[in-house]
């Protein structure tokens, strides 16, 4: 599988609708780009083969992991108390993603490579600081989506913070897997129950 | 665990060589005395065992009361069988005593002999087969008595059972002092055995050292061997040999991404769905086509003529859901076929006293479980992993597998180069396989002492130093003055122990070799942390009473709440926390009306059930739910592990499918759990190992109301007894039916003591 076989989703801006403050904007536009891989547009008549990824830095400024992450974001209070997302509260949000950790290769031959949900399941970033940056890592490609060459940082409560950037590298590699995954291996009713962002795990089948 | 240090804590005593037994009344404490007498080579430890001593003169210790210790069993059969197992409490640790003790007992016209020299009566009486160079070796006895293990070793186990039955073994050599032994059903065949038994460890990185010892790894090149395989749902050759799923999955996902943006289909999709269609259909005329080749290309067929009518895009009024590809999985087929494998070649010997051993690429048990919750292993399918392993053949059938640690290299295998490494999730597992057919728990936790690790059931006096020591850790207690300096006192006391010893026993060992002298110093230091063991408790019991603020540790004892006896949970074992069990009502209180909840997604309500469990990854795949590579060292870094399950404080939901406990101290007893309210991403302060923000408090994790909070529970949660959940509420009225079936069809009936049709909703 090559970065060049990945596909454009368009699940991402699934926030779109949500009474944003204005600075909240610009960093909802290059996110949604990043996930989908619109942050660099393809070629006419080709598949798209870029999506986002997320690095997780250390209060002392050490990478602590990378990850791709799937196509969809979604704001909200959290599953905790099936609370909707309160653009006036932005303290106690978050920004719900899906870092594809969890990857493997199945036992059985009818599935080249799968997912364990529940170790890929849906993680909160805090709002209460994200700021666009400029790019921590050079582009791979040239860029022609919204605010080209700054990543989405958010920083967390506990120090540190993640920056999400363009995906590079075994990140591509492993978000085409998970393309593959939703949109070939699983059925529709799981493919669109996980772009809700909304599970914690407990999948069983595929857990 | 056990002793709380990387040592190990026994029971026993040193007897110099040649001494008289022992009374009668403790000479059964002795792991020789106590361990079955062998009928014939089935059950019997392999020659090429250490061996240190004499059938041993066993004098009962504290750890030991020697009025508790149960007479020798009567030898087993042919067969092992279900006393296998009742005979383990009282079987020491191998490199001590017992089996290494015993002359070479592989010549079952010995065993006969051998038995009788390692029974009570006659244990003065050196066997015919001994070695006499063990006369020169003082050895000792190990005197843990069944009715002292914490948790006996089952006569029989329940086949099938998914989560396996849990055991605590081996002191501080395996984390937790956890073993699972697990009786699959067998799958091979015909199902003739019966079942299939494992046990499965983790071995504490202090003890890795003691295994490796016991090993003399072949270096030997890998060698080809033709070997039938049963194939587990395997693509056709041709299918493998011209890619031909390979080709449809990236059309198949581009035709599905394009409709749902919207967007064309890219020219090279479509030109590669007619070059692989014409294959396809080239294939189903093809004379030559195997019937099976036949069967594929036609079921490939429907999938390329569904793509060619989605290529065009949405029709008008379509929405992406009623329009999308159904899921395009490969065409298998099982069947039995010779295969070329290749093998480290066998050591033409291994050296005395070490096992015969090879380094192999590292696997996964590969088990399968049913709809009906049933597992199943046909005892020999497994999945790749990373890494290397060690196939160690311990006799008899049995065989143990290891994945170590440190980086190792395997011959001929590129991908364990130096610096490939295990599965970080993999590392340190231990797994030790019996021959097929049931009655092996005993003997699969006895082979443990083959590997240098100890083979024994956890005393009740281990069992409360691992209770307080979870106490310690869950209540935040290591950081109080007192309690710091009792841990710092503890191992002082083991110190002081061993000095003693020595002065007692230092003529012992005149004469002896280096490796014999080795093996004394062990046991020399064994018994130090044996003897010191109840000093131990006592001395952090009082810490803790007094961090607590109990008078002191009898105070404690006696308080409501103190209970170090584990608990079973699924297939393994937690330790209750004493201020949580003290005043539930206060945890309650504290939760205003919240509990603890998770959403199920994906329909998998009534299959989690019948497993009886919510478990974690790495148990999930010991349970044959799921299998293949394990997680990165990055990955478990990030997620918190793949060695938990999550839950959330949350209120009480209004919609499904969701669990949900009301009363969150049904889980906030165990000693396990850690709690964040907000996802820290791994950004851990300092690189500390604890990070910022976690709790195993109950009062703050009351408080948490991020909407990312997240609650672990170590292994996982046992859905059915005593951690069931207060309510399981189904996303529809179909959906519960669908569940309750499921559990009928399962046998159960009740969820926590409470009839299903109650909880669930």
């Amino acid at each position: 599988m090559t970065s060049a076989d990945q596909e454009p989703q368009n699940g991402a801006a699934s926030a779109a609708d949500s009474a944003l403050p204005r600075w909240a904007a610009g960093w909802q536009d290059r996110l949604a780009a990043l996930l989908a891989g619109r942050h660099a547009a393809p070629p006419p008549n080709t598949d798209v083969n870029s999506g986002a990824e997320i690095v997780a830095v250390s209060p002392d400024g050490n990478e602590l992991w990378r990850a791709a992450l799937a196509r969809t974001y979604r704001l909200g209070g959290g599953l905790a108390d099936d609370a909707p997302y309160d653009p006036v509260d932005l303290e106690a949000d978050l920004c719900w993603i899906r870092p594809l950790v969890g990857g493997y290769r199945p036992l059985e031959d009818t599935v080249d490579y799968a997912f364990h949900l529940d170790i890929a399941r849906p993680r909160g970033l805090p709002l209460h600081q994200v700021d666009l940056r400029p790019a921590a890592e050079p582009p791979a490609a040239p860029e022609d989506g919204p605010h080209p060459e700054h990543d989405v940082v958010f920083t967390l409560p506990t120090g540190g913070h993640v920056r999400i950037q363009p995906a590079r590298g075994e990140q591509l590699v492993e978000l085409a897997r998970w393309d593959t995954f939703t949109l070939v291996t699983l059925d529709g009713p799981t493919e669109a129950a996980l772009e809700l962002l909304q599970d914690m795990g407990q999948w069983q089948t595929w857990a | 665990m056990g002793s709380g240090s990387n040592k190990t804590a026994e029971a026993f005593t040193l007897t110099p060589a040649g001494q008289p037994p022992a009374p009668a009344d403790t000479t059964d404490s002795s792991p020789t005395a106590a361990q079955p007498a062998p009928a014939s080579g089935t059950d019997l430890p392999p020659a090429n065992l250490p061996t240190i001593g004499i059938p041993p003169i066993g004098i009962a210790t504290a750890a030991a009361p020697a009025a508790a210790v149960p007479a020798a069993p009567p030898a087993p059969g042919p067969t092992p069988g279900p006393e296998d197992a009742e005979d383990l409490a009282v079987l020491p640790p191998a490199q001590l005593a017992g089996e290494l003790d015993q002359p070479d007992l592989q010549d079952q016209a010995d065993t006969a002999a051998a038995a009788t020299a390692t029974s009570p009566a006659a244990t003065p009486a050196a066997s015919p087969a001994e070695p006499d160079v063990d006369d020169q070796v003082p050895t000792l006895t190990v005197g843990p008595t069944e009715d002292l293990a914490l948790t006996p070793v089952p006569a029989v186990l329940p086949v099938g059972h998914a989560v396996g039955t849990p055991l605590l073994v081996g002191g501080a050599d395996l984390v937790d002092s956890l073993v699972t032994v697990t009786s699959y059903a067998d799958s091979a065949g015909t199902g003739a055995h019966g079942s299939r038994e494992v046990l499965q460890a983790l071995v504490a990185p202090d003890a890795e050292g003691k295994i490796l010892e016991a090993l003399s790894v072949s270096t030997h090149q890998l060698i080809p061997v033709q070997v039938e395989k049963t194939l587990a749902a395997a693509r056709l050759p041709l299918d493998t040999s011209e890619d031909l799923y390979g080709q449809l999955t990236p059309i198949a996902r581009s035709i599905n991404s394009h409709l749902k943006a919207g967007t064309p289909v890219p020219d090279h999709r479509k030109e590669a769905l007619t070059k692989v269609t014409d294959r396809l259909t080239e294939i189903t005329e093809d004379p030559g086509s195997t019937a099976a080749e036949k069967a594929m290309a036609t079921e490939y067929l429907t999938h390329t003529t569904a793509m060619a009518q989605r290529l065009t895009g949405l029709p008008a009024g379509v929405s992406y859901a009623d329009a999308r590809l159904p899921n395009v999985n490969a065409h298998t087929v099982t069947g039995t076929v010779m295969v070329t494998e290749y093998v480290p070649a066998p050591l033409p010997e291994a050296p005395e006293g070490l096992l015969p051993t090879t380094a192999a690429p590292a696997t996964r048990i590969a088990p399968t479980i049913g709809s009906d919750g049933t597992s199943s292993w046909d005892g020999s399918k497994r999945s790749k992993a990373s890494g290397t392993e060690y196939h160690v053949d311990l006799g008899d059938g049995y065989r143990a597998i290891y994945r170590p640690r440190a980086g190792v290299t395997t011959p001929g295998d590129p991908s364990s180069a130096p610096g490939a490494s295990t599965d970080f999730s993999l590392r340190g597992q231990l797994e030790i396989v019996a021959p097929p057919g049931p009655g092996r728990a005993g003997q699969l936790v006895h082979r443990l002492g083959q590997l240098n690790l100890v083979n024994r059931p956890l005393t009740a006096a281990e069992g409360e130093w691992s209770y307080l020591q979870r106490n310690v850790t869950a209540q935040g207690l290591a950081a109080k003055p007192g309690v710091a300096a009792a841990l710092a006192q503890t191992e002082g006391l083991e110190d002081a122990m061993t000095h003693v010893l020595v002065a007692q026993h230092a003529h012992e060992a005149i004469g002896l070799d280096a490796p014999a002298l080795a093996r004394f110093a062990k046991q020399l230091r064994l018994e130090a942390e044996a003897k010191a063991l109840p000093a131990k408790v006592g001395l952090l019991r009082d810490a803790v009473a007094t961090a607590t603020g109990h008078t002191n540790g009898a105070a404690l004892a006696a308080s409501p709440g103190y209970d170090p006896v584990p608990r079973t949970s699924g297939g393994w074992l937690t330790w209750g926390r004493f201020d949580v069990e003290a005043d539930t009502k206060a945890v309650k209180a504290a939760f205003s009306g919240r509990g603890l909840g998770c959403n199920v997604t994906g329909n998998n309500i009534g299959t989690m059930l019948v497993t009886s469990a919510m478990a974690s990854t790495e148990r999930r795949r010991l349970m044959g739910v799921q299998s293949g590579l394990g997680m990165s060292e990055a990955a478990d870094q990030s997620t918190g592990g793949a060695n938990a399950v999550f839950l959330r404080v949350r209120s009480k939901p209004t919609s499904g499918p969701t669990l949900f406990w009301s009363d969150p101290t049904a889980l906030l007893r165990r000693s396990d759990w850690y709690a964040y309210n907000h996802d820290s991403f791994g950004a851990v302060a300092g690189g500390s190992k604890t990070a910022s923000g976690m709790t195993r408090d109950p009062s703050k994790v009351a408080g948490h109301h991020g909407g990312g909070n997240e609650i672990m529970f170590v292994n996982g949660i046992d859905l059915l007894g005593a951690e069931a959940p207060t309510e399981i509420r189904c996303q529809t009225p179909a959906q519960r039916t669908e569940v309750l079936a499921q559990l009928a069809s399962a046998g159960i009936s009740s969820i926590g003591g409470r009839p299903a049709e109650k909880v669930v909703l």
